[in-house]
This record gives structure tokens, C-alpha cells and sequence, in this order.
């Protein structure tokens, strides 16, 4: 067997890209410049602040030559008002609290504002969106200005989860920490738990389920049991789906169509 | 169309000159010249020697450095001025900026190599079919990693030398730096292996559907398997249903080595199947790719299965696919920042131009 692992990336695997995440470091000791295959890593010099990735960071702490800056969202105050919002919020009863926004993407607040994606170049002259976990969603900002509203960012849980049990010392008050977590876990879950119903959505052509907002380490625990009932609805609904086609292509054979007819995009929801 | 007059003011009698990189050295224009036409091949390395306005020049031309190709330059302006008179549709914005972020700055490529990497890694495990093989990242990440491994060696071999004991004593962090360094390594050759692995496996599992594939995009295949066809009537074994893939040229979406593999793998496993049962069998059954009563024998991936993405662009439509290719219609669309669950067949095109992304 060449590879006995199942579709779609493993919690462990996940841990691993949730390692590639910056996080703000006050390194202990002077140490140069290093070439990393990762890209280059600043060299540090003590007191001054550097973004390092997580793996490096956690194996300078457990050696206890830095201290982590905790992200600027693991703070009890940030996390309960997310958990607020996750769980109070009117808009936000069936969908997961906004994720930090892109680079070039306005922010929850102005809806009107027009998405501008900046994009990077590869070497081969591609294009290239930065996405997470190569933004610096997590390190600690030293002003973070009031519009902007705290958020979980994509890999929330594994990079808490470590943070608790490597650097808890580094946190501030990681018991209320932990236990927000906790909840915030719980809420998310039960939401995405009730999101099933939806999911025929997803089983059509061209249709979807938006999960905005969800975390890596959610998407993976959900995606067996998810795109196990999507493939199994996309089988039950496949004459059903056949049968629409047929009568799209006629309808476009005899060249009338009306707008009505597109009625199936709308029952899609959001959740 | 204005800015590509200073590039043909260059002419070819002045490039034969020495010491005319360091007259464009700070000829943007000319950059873009080499820039764009070498976007496809690896030829990047010899100009970003040339061109990058790096600390020093070196003291040898650097022509004599890398064996360069006069030619190559040649080919290429010609190459560039049929592209000129082509339509050419490439934003100046695009190209002004990816000279900025191009390949002169190379602590950044790095990264963003590794970001790439990472990114089409998780595709890849997310995805049941084989995604297109990135021949020039992977070269780059191979080059990479074999150099980070003999300046590793350099490292742990003068740690180990006692008569150096001077340099170990000024530099009490080597071993930090060796440990760093190694992790780095290890991490990034476990993706390598695991992106490996997992195209090994789904080659194994639809190798018949990929052999066919790699034939039908090769014409002069058909011809040789009419020829095996022909061969077939006199004694039919499931053998001769392999396609051959030894003339073909492209081996889009494997790699070199891929396609030998599968193909290796393909006639065992037919030898294997017609000295066990198949031989057995009555002649017109003995073929791997039957599809006699409409039915065909070959499994392909399942394109239409979900996965998550997120959507990097402004907008990206969830494309409706049809039967045949050319029919499509527009379903739901996605906005920046957005997760969805959706067919993989409806953003496979976003996603071959970077506009999504895979969870």
C-alpha cells in the first residue's frame, strides 16, 4: 500500500500546517540568521521581538530560550467577546463567527466595500494569494485599533491547544483561557451539527454549503461524515439530476430562457 | 504597447558585448524582456545572475559561470518578437510587479516556494484524482533540499572536527542551529514524501485510467494501439491492452518518472492477471479496457466528490459541469475569504489559476 491514509488531511497533519503559523517571540539568547527551506528567519537578539514559525518557537520555549508573545486574540477579554458573538449574536445564530480578513479584504463592517485581492508572484510569474497559515494572523500587534473586531483565525484550536500546553505560563490567565475555549468549541460545534440539514445543497451541480469562518481543525473532524452524506445525497439525487440536465438542454434547444427557471440557486442557505 | 520600444533599441550586437549586464542592470524594461520569456523554462537561474543588481559583480563574466547559451538569448528575442506581434494580453501592473517579487528576490521565492508547496500538498490529500505535476517548483524544492543537506553536513562535520574546537567555542549555538536546521529539513521533506506518496497511491488505484489518459493526448498513440490491436487478434492477451507510452511526449498531469512507474506497474499487474485467470478466459474477454454493453471496464476518479475550499480571488462561480465539456452553466458564486463545500469539478478551473484554495 502505497499510502494507507483516506482523503483530506489527518488532525495531525493539520497540526503540522497549524505549525507554519508566526507567532511574536522575545527570544533569551542571541542567535543569527538562519536559511531555512521555510524562508529566511530573522536573527534574534534579545529583548527585541521576532516573528518565527510555531515549531521554531515552541522548540526555543521547551529549551527555554524565548517566551511567546500569546496572539492577540488569545486573550480572555477578545475570546469572550467572540463567544458572545458566536453565541448571542442575531446574525451569527446559524454561521460561525467572521474569520480575519485577507489581505486586500474589507472588513465585516463595510459590506459595501469592493474585495481587492492582491496578488503575490510565484517564480514561475503565477499568481499568488497568501492565505493562512502564511499570514501573520497570530502574532501579538503591539496597537490594535478599535475597528477592528477580534476574530478566530483559521487554525484557532490547534494553535490554543498548543499554546496551552507548551507555553501556558507565556498566557495571560490560562485557566479562563481554557475554559472559553471550551465553549467556544462547544457552540461551533453544535452549529456545524445542525448545519446537516443543508447539505443537500452541496449534493447539486454547481451548488454549495458556505462554511465561512469554520476552523482547520473543524473542517477536519467534519469532513468524513460530510462528504460521506454529500456523495451519498449526490447518488440517491442523480437521475433526479440527469433529468433537470435533459430538460436545461431543451429548453436551451428551443432557445427560450427565462430567468424563472434558475429557481434552484436559491435554496441554498447559509449557515 | 509603448513600453516595449527600449528593448528593441537592444540590439543583438550589443548582448555579445561583455559588460552589457551591467548596462541593464538597471533596465527594467529589459527585465521584463527576460522576464516574461522565461517564465515557462528554468532558464531563471542564469538570468537572475545576470540581471539581479546583487552586491558585486562577479569577476568572471557570467557567461563562462554557467556554461550559458549565447543562443538562448537569440531564440528568445526572436521568441519575444512573435510574441509582440501575437496578441498579448499581460497587464503591466502583473508584470512590473512580479518583477518586483520575481525571482531576483530570492529569500523570498523561498518562501513563497514553500508556501506553494505547502498549498499543493493539501490539494493534493484532499483530492481524489492526480493534480497537474509542478515540474518547476519541484525542481526548485529538489535543488533546495539537496543543498540544504550538504550545508548541514558542512555544519555537523565541523562540530564534529576536534581541531576546530577555536570556531566551536565561538559559536556556542551550533548545535541550536544544527537542531533548527535539521527540523526544518525534516519537515519539509516529510511533505515532499507525503505529497509523493499520496499521487503513488491514486496512480496505483486508476493506473488503467491514466495510462489511457497519458495515450489520448498523444496522436501518434493511436496508431500503435490500433497496431497492438492488430497484434491482438492472433492471440489476445490482457498485456497487450496497456497503452505503450514509450513515444508520447507529454506526460501531463504526471511526472517523467510517474508514467514509467504506472506503465511498469500496469504490465505486471496485466502479466500477473493473464497467468492467474485470464488466460482462461474466452478471447474477446481478455482485454483490461473492455466496454462491451456500454459499460467500461476502467475506473476513473470520482471528480464530482466535495471539498472544502476557501476563495481567494474577488468573486469565483461554482461552475455547473455537463456532460460534455463545452456546456457550463454559473451556480452559486463565491466572495473573497469564504469557505464552501462544493463539487470539485465545479472549481477545478478557479483552482488551476490559483483563485481557490483547498482545505
Amino acid at each position: 500500500m502505497a499510502f494507507p491514509l483516506p482523503r483530506g488531511t489527518t488532525p495531525s497533519e493539520i497540526g503540522f500546517l497549524a505549525e507554519m503559523e508566526m507567532v511574536t517571540v522575545v527570544p533569551r539568547q542571541r542567535l543569527e540568521g538562519l536559511e531555512l527551506l521555510g524562508g529566511p528567519i530573522e536573527p534574534l537578539v534579545p529583548p527585541r521581538r521576532a516573528s518565527l514559525p510555531l515549531w521554531l518557537a515552541l522548540l526555543l520555549k521547551r529549551q527555554r530560550r524565548a517566551n511567546i508573545m500569546p496572539p492577540t486574540w488569545l486573550h480572555p477579554e477578545p475570546l469572550g467577546l467572540i463567544l458572545e458573538v458566536e453565541s448571542q449574536h442575531q446574525d451569527y445564530k446559524n454561521a460561525f463567527s467572521p474569520p480575519p480578513p485577507l489581505p486586500g479584504q474589507p472588513s465585516v463592517r463595510d459590506h459595501d466595500a469592493v474585495p481587492l485581492a492582491r496578488p503575490q508572484y510565484t517564480p514561475d510569474g503565477g499568481r499568488y494569494y497568501a492565505s493562512p497559515p502564511f499570514l501573520p494572523q497570530n502574532t501579538a500587534q503591539e496597537n490594535v485599533s478599535p475597528d477592528e473586531l477580534p476574530a478566530l483565525p483559521f487554525h484557532w484550536l490547534e494553535i490554543g491547544n498548543m499554546l496551552l500546553e507548551s507555553a501556558s505560563d507565556d498566557l495571560v490567565d490560562s485557566d479562563q483561557i481554557r475554559r472559553l475555549m471550551k465553549d467556544l468549541r462547544e457552540v461551533r460545534l453544535a452549529k456545524m451539527r445542525a448545519g446537516t440539514d443543508v447539505l443537500d445543497a452541496a449534493a447539486t451541480g454547481g451548488g454549495g454549503v458556505a462554511l465561512t469562518g469554520v476552523g482547520a481543525m473543524e473542517v477536519g473532524e467534519e469532513r468524513g461524515f460530510l462528504t460521506g452524506v454529500v456523495d451519498n445525497l449526490r447518488k440517491i439525487g442523480a437521475s433526479k439530476e440527469q433529468a433537470r440536465r435533459e430538460q436545461m438542454a431543451e429548453q436551451r434547444a428551443n432557445g427560450g430562457y427565462d430567468g424563472a427557471q434558475d429557481d434552484e440557486e436559491e435554496d441554498y442557505m447559509e449557515f | 504597447m509603448c513600453f516595449y520600444s527600449p528593448i528593441s533599441s537592444i540590439s543583438i550586437n550589443q548582448l555579445t558585448s561583455n559588460t552589457f549586464h551591467r548596462n541593464l542592470q538597471h533596465n527594467k524594461y529589459f527585465y521584463i524582456l527576460l522576464h516574461i520569456n522565461t517564465i515557462p523554462n528554468v532558464h531563471m537561474n542564469c538570468w537572475t545572475l545576470l540581471i539581479s543588481p546583487k552586491k558585486d559583480p562577479p569577476a568572471t563574466p557570467p557567461f563562462s559561470r554557467r556554461n550559458f547559451n549565447f543562443n538562448s538569448i537569440q531564440s528568445q528575442l526572436t521568441q519575444f518578437n512573435n510574441l509582440t506581434t501575437r496578441s498579448f494580453t499581460m497587464d503591466i501592473d502583473d508584470i512590473l510587479a512580479s518583477v518586483d517579487h520575481g525571482p531576483g528576490a530570492s529569500p523570498e521565492s523561498t518562501a513563497i516556494d514553500h508556501q506553494l508547496l505547502t498549498r499543493f500538498w493539501v490539494a493534493e490529500r484532499a483530492v481524489s484524482e492526480v493534480l497537474p505535476w509542478p515540474t518547476a517548483l519541484m525542481d526548485r524544492m529538489m535543488d533546495r533540499v539537496r543543498s540544504q543537506i550538504e550545508s548541514i553536513e558542512d555544519l555537523a562535520a565541523s562540530s564534529a572536527d576536534p581541531s576546530t574546537t577555536l570556531t566551536h567555542h565561538h559559536n556556542p549555538n551550533l548545535n541550536l542551529r544544527l537542531s533548527i536546521l535539521q527540523t526544518d529539513l525534516a519537515r519539509t521533506q516529510y511533505i515532499i514524501r507525503s505529497l509523493l506518496r499520496a499521487r503513488l497511491a491514486k496512480l496505483t488505484k486508476y493506473s488503467m485510467h491514466y495510462l489511457v489518459k497519458l495515450s489520448s493526448t498523444n496522436p501518434n498513440l493511436s496508431q500503435s494501439q490500433s497496431q497492438s490491436q492488430s497484434q491482438s487478434q492472433s492471440q489476445p492477451t490482457p498485456e497487450d491492452s496497456v497503452p505503450d507510452i514509450s513515444t508520447i511526449g507529454s506526460f501531463d498531469p504526471l511526472s517523467e518518472s510517474e508514467a514509467s512507474f504506472v506503465h511498469a506497474h500496469q504490465k505486471l499487474l496485466a502479466s500477473h492477471y493473464s497467468g492467474s485467470f485470464m488466460g482462461a478466459f474466452p478471447r474477446q474477454l481478455r482485454r483490461l479496457d473492455d466496454n462491451a454493453g456500454g459499460t467500461c471496464m476502467i475506473q476513473g476518479p470520482e471528480t464530482r466528490e466535495v471539498v472544502f475550499v476557501r476563495c481567494l480571488g474577488a468573486e469565483v462561480p461554482v461552475m455547473v459541469v455537463g456532460e460534455s465539456e463545452e456546456e457550463e452553466d454559473i451556480g452559486v458564486t463565491m466572495r473573497m475569504g469564504d469557505v464552501w463545500v462544493v463539487r470539485w469539478e465545479g472549481i477545478k478551473n478557479a483552482w488551476l489559476k490559483g483563485e481557490v484554495e483547498l482545505l
